[in-house]
Formats: C-alpha cells, sequence, structure tokens
C-alpha cells in the first residue's frame, strides 16, 4: 500500500510533473481558442462600454460634424440601396446588410482610423452593427440616434436637437394598467453557490 | 463548466455521493499521511515534526494555483464558488480555541475524526470533546451572538485585503510555502526528540515539483489580467449568423399575446435603470440592468430553461446591447422585444388604419390588437372577457393548414 511518508521522489516528480503539463496545455489550447473565437474585446469590456449613453450622437451633435466637414468622421449608413438613394445623410457612404459582416467590411472599416458613426434603418438597428463591429476590435464607433429618415425630416428642427429613440417616448403606465399579481418575487436571489471548508 | 453542482452539471441528489466519495479519500489520505497520530501532528509545534504544515501548505498552493488558472480559462466560475465570510472577532477568538486546542488535544477537527476511526482513544475523547463542544456553544449561542457576529468583513480575499494582485498573491504564497518547507526541514533535521518516530520519513528531492510550480505561479503574474473569450462564448462568426436571423425579434403583438393569455412562456427582462423600472414595467418583469446582464446573480432567473428571455427598453437599443451580450456568452433561446416599449405601445394604442381589410389575417390581427388594447387598458377588469383570437401574422404563431388523408 502507498503510504505518503515513503513516496518515492519519481512519484513526487511525475505528480508536479502531469499537473503542470495540464495547466500549460489548456493555456496554449485557449490561446488558440481566443484567436479562433475573433473578439478583440471581453465581453465585460464590451457591455460597460456600450450600455453608456455616450455612445449615442444625436442631431445637434451630427449638425456641427457634417457643418465642419470633419475627415476625422465618417458615416456609415447600412441599409438596401434603393432606400439608402432615396433619403441618406450628407457624407455619409452605403454598406448594404447583406455584405455588414463580410471580411472585406470589417477589412475596410478597421483601415478607416476614422470616427466611424454608424446609422441605418432604425437607431436599435444600428446599434447592433456598431456593437458587434465593437467586439471584434473597430474602435471610436458611435450610433447615430434615430434613422436617416429622422434626421432629414427633423434636422433643423430645435426640439429635436436631443432626439434619442432609445428614450421614453409615452407615459406607459397610462396605457398598461395591468396590476402586478404575481407571488412576490425575490429580486435580489442568493445564489446557490458551491461551498466547502473542513 | 465548474463548480459542478450549482451549475446542474452534478445533480443535487448524486452530490451527497460524491461528498461521501471525497470524504473517504481525504480520510484515507489523512490517515496514510500519518495524520492519525497526535504526537505526528503536535510536532508541527514543538519543531521535530513539519509534515502536517508540508501536506496542508502543499495542498493549499497546489488548490490555489490550480483554481486561478481554471477560473482563468473559464473552467470554474469563481462568482459561484462560495467564499466564507469574515468575522474578524469569530476568527481571533476561534483561532485562538483552535490553536489551543490542537496543542492540547493532538488533534484538529478532521484528524480527530480519522484517529477515532482507526480506533486510537484519546481520539475518541477529543471527539466526544468536539460534540460538547458544540453543544455548549449551540445553547448559549443567543448569549455568544454579538460577538459571533462583531466586525463583519463579509466574503473577502486576502490578495485583496492586501491590495495585491490574485496572481501576484498566488506568487508570493508559494515561495512563502517553498522557503517554509526548507526552513522546517533544516530545523526537524536538528530536532533531536522523537527521532524514532520520523526515522522512516525519508527527505524527498523536491527541487523539480519546487520549480514547476514556481514557474505556473510566475506565469500567473504574465498573464494578461482578463482574458478577452470563455470556452462558453460561441465564435464571432456564429455571432453575426444569430444577429442575421429575423426570429429573435419578436413583435409587440407576440408579447401582449403571452401577457394576456398568461403563457407563462417567457421571461421579460427590463434592462433599464432601476428607476425606470419601478415608474413601470411589464407585469411579471425582472429588472437586470444591461450593464449586469453577464453577473452570475441573474444567470438563473434571467435565463430559465423551456422559456424564452425577452429582453425590453424603451427604444430596443439597450435590449440589442443586452442581447449581444448573452448571445455571445453563449445563452441560447434569447430575443428582443423589437422596438421595445415605444413601438409596443405605438403598435398596441396607435391608430388603426382607415383601409378596407384586406383578408381574414389582417382583420384577425387587427380584432387581436382592439382586445389586447382593451385588455391593457382595462387592466384586470377585462379579464375576463379574455380575447380568444390570436394574432395570426406573427411568426410564432402562424400554422399553415395541412392537408391529406
Amino acid at each position: 500500500m502507498l503510504k505518503f511518508t515513503n513516496m518515492k521522489n519519481n512519484q513526487l516528480f511525475n505528480g508536479t510533473l502531469i499537473f503542470f503539463v495540464i495547466i500549460i496545455g489548456a493555456l496554449l489550447i485557449s490561446a488558440i481558442n481566443k484567436n479562433y473565437k475573433g473578439y478583440k474585446i471581453s465581453n465585460n469590456e464590451f457591455i460597460n462600454h456600450f450600455s453608456s449613453p455616450d455612445i449615442v450622437i444625436n442631431f445637434k451633435e451630427l449638425n456641427k460634424i457634417l457643418q465642419t466637414k470633419s475627415d476625422d468622421f465618417l458615416i456609415v449608413d447600412i441599409r438596401d440601396e434603393n432606400v439608402f438613394k432615396t433619403i441618406n445623410i450628407p457624407g455619409s457612404i452605403n454598406i448594404i446588410p447583406e455584405k455588414a459582416f463580410e471580411k472585406e467590411t470589417i477589412k475596410f472599416l478597421k483601415k478607416l482610423n476614422k470616427n466611424i458613426l454608424i446609422t441605418s434603418n432604425s437607431q436599435e438597428q444600428a446599434a447592433i452593427y456598431a456593437a458587434y463591429y465593437t467586439t471584434i476590435g473597430i474602435k471610436g464607433l458611435k450610433v447615430i440616434s434615430g434613422s436617416p429618415d429622422i434626421y432629414i425630416q427633423h434636422k433643423n428642427n430645435p426640439s429635436y436637437s436631443f432626439y434619442n429613440s432609445e428614450k421614453q417616448s409615452f407615459s406607459y403606465k397610462n396605457f398598461i394598467k395591468l396590476e402586478e399579481k404575481e407571488e412576490p418575487r425575490d429580486l435580489n436571489p442568493v445564489m446557490q453557490r458551491a461551498k466547502g471548508g473542513c | 463548466m465548474g463548480p459542478l453542482i450549482p451549475q446542474n452539471i452534478i445533480s443535487g441528489d448524486l452530490n451527497f455521493f460524491f461528498a461521501f466519495l471525497i470524504g473517504v479519500a481525504f480520510g484515507y489520505i489523512l490517515e496514510q499521511a500519518g495524520f492519525s497520530s497526535s504526537r505526528k501532528l503536535a510536532g508541527v509545534f514543538y519543531g521535530y515534526d513539519f509534515v502536517v504544515l508540508k501536506v496542508f501548505f502543499t495542498a493549499g498552493i497546489t488548490a490555489a494555483t490550480g483554481v486561478f488558472f481554471f477560473s482563468y480559462l473559464g473552467w470554474l466560475d469563481m462568482d459561484m464558488v462560495y467564499v466564507n465570510p469574515l468575522y474578524v472577532n469569530s476568527a481571533i477568538v476561534g483561532g485562538v480555541i483552535m490553536g489551543f486546542g490542537f496543542i492540547m488535544g493532538g488533534f484538529c477537527p478532521g484528524t480527530g475524526i480519522v484517529g477515532a476511526v482507526i480506533g486510537k482513544i484519546d481520539a475518541i475523547f477529543f471527539v466526544i470533546g468536539i460534540f460538547i463542544g458544540v453543544f455548549i456553544f449551540g445553547y448559549f449561542f443567543n448569549s455568544f451572538e454579538p460577538v459571533y457576529h462583531a466586525n463583519y468583513k463579509g466574503s473577502m480575499f486576502v490578495h485583496d485585503a492586501l491590495g495585491m494582485s490574485q496572481p501576484w498573491f498566488l506568487f508570493v504564497l508559494v515561495i512563502v510555502a517553498i522557503a517554509a518547507f526548507i526552513i522546517t526541514q533544516k530545523i526537524q533535521d536538528k530536532s533531536t526528540r522523537f527521532k524514532e518516530l520520523i526515522s522512516n520519513t525519508q527527505s524527498l528531492k523536491a527541487t523539480w515539483p519546487a520549480a514547476f510550480i514556481i514557474i505556473l505561479a510566475f506565469i500567473a503574474i504574465l498573464l494578461p489580467k482578463e482574458r478577452v473569450s470563455y470556452l462558453s462564448e460561441i465564435s464571432s462568426v456564429k455571432l453575426t449568423e444569430e444577429i442575421r436571423n429575423p426570429k429573435r425579434k419578436l413583435p409587440p403583438e407576440r408579447i401582449a399575446y403571452s401577457i394576456i393569455h398568461n403563457l407563462n412562456d417567457i421571461v421579460l427582462v427590463d434592462v433599464r435603470s432601476p428607476q425606470e423600472y419601478s415608474d413601470f414595467h411589464f407585469p411579471g418583469a425582472i429588472n437586470v440592468p444591461v450593464n449586469q446582464i453577464l453577473k452570475p446573480e441573474f444567470k438563473d432567473i434571467a435565463f430559465v430553461e423551456n422559456k424564452k428571455t425577452v429582453f425590453y427598453s424603451n427604444g430596443g437599443q439597450l435590449s440589442e446591447i443586452a442581447w449581444l451580450a448573452s448571445a455571445r456568452a453563449g445563452k441560447k433561446n434569447i430575443y428582443i422585444l423589437a422596438g421595445g416599449l415605444n413601438n409596443f405601445i405605438k403598435v398596441i394604442f396607435g391608430d388603426v388604419p382607415k383601409s378596407e381589410v384586406k383578408d381574414i389575417m389582417e382583420l384577425s390581427d387587427r380584432k387581436f390588437i382592439e382586445s389586447a388594447k382593451r385588455f391593457f387598458i382595462e387592466g384586470e377588469l377585462s379579464k375576463r372577457q379574455i380575447i380568444s383570437s390570436k394574432p395570426l401574422s406573427s411568426p410564432e404563431t402562424t400554422k399553415k393548414a395541412k392537408g391529406g388523408c
């Protein structure tokens, strides 16, 4: 029977070597995986960055950028070509939705080295494109509030200067009067955790 | 992946079976390490045998290295691992009592049980003492309670308390452990007491094993602070496929239908701020602000098996962000309310088109919206007149006529 007090040198060596090889091997596998998944920022970093209201650029700020004709900015409009041709923000370029995630598009956006302002059929749609591009390493992205249609319609309307379709447009409780009738819910649940100790 | 039981990889029932196996293995190892002998255990305090220190410190640095790397590699979710909360006063008083008990009794609780099981009389008395102590503590707990709960510091880590990063603490711990092994071995070699007890203990050559652990701890310091991707995440290419799928956006009618008919098939997750949530939220919705969507405490309530998780915000932008982060994290069955609450109000309460109804589907949709409007605006009163109509055009509910004989 194995007596730990009589453990041989090679047993100790082998045991530690196995532990060492497992950890180093796993680190190498994980390094390969990292490249395979194609993200450049962690999910936590992404969500902290993108849940900030600063990510949205309003019409007032957009007007200012358009007036200065700054080369530091590029407006990227991701909508169908015919829709883009009908209405668009001056100076914007069009990427059709089918090509939005293609390698060439991503390569092009990465090389731009400009502040990219994304717009689409809706602010929500623009946000998902901008969010995806951010996760794969394109920097300096912002979302234009609303859509090109809303911008063109209201670009000179002062009450639309700070328009943001993520803002509350209605007093919801005036419409939906259902009462919470569920049993009280614990909103701060205590997780089931692994416990240990001796 | 881990911890295995809270993640439901091993069921709660099997938990006891594994606990039993681990208990048997732990007892066996303690006995084989010679820890059923009180003289061997007490040797650490008298300076003639440091095997206790070596065994426990080795276990400590091995586990610390393993936990660090497993957590780093995404195999172990450290947020789900229970960390004993620190009550400073209790820890000091308990530590002193334990220290005295260890020297006087020659056992600590675990080794006491091992000794008692193999029939050591002193260990049997030690275990009886433990139970008497537990009984006294339990009986007089009310009097002890203020001291017991005083100076509460929550679940804290040593590296946080020292203001060190976790990998640096691991590295220092490994170095301290190895230094302690070398120093204690020298003290033990010089000691003349109980030579007969330790004569069969060979001094192992542990240069290489020590080097392996030091190298691992050093690698830990060099690793970037946060990993970019985890094993559980889907690839960016797969993510684009998910984004393109139009079914991930549920129309307002679909959500209305589920609420009206109390289908209980969706978990509504309000990703706005707590203030906005308290001002208004859908009945039964839970509030998980968008930047907390990946927090482990919401894992089980926001993502429920066999239910659709539907994120909603005012306009749909925040819910898209929550959706993207969750989809990337590998969550399944996740949706957003298309256009958010603003669109919900527009669709359900907007003006009914005055144009003529084209077909039966449109008529059905209009009827549904009409009744949904009544349901939401009249509150619970209208529940009795519940609508049987379905929005036919909803992608989730459209059924094709089947034929055949």
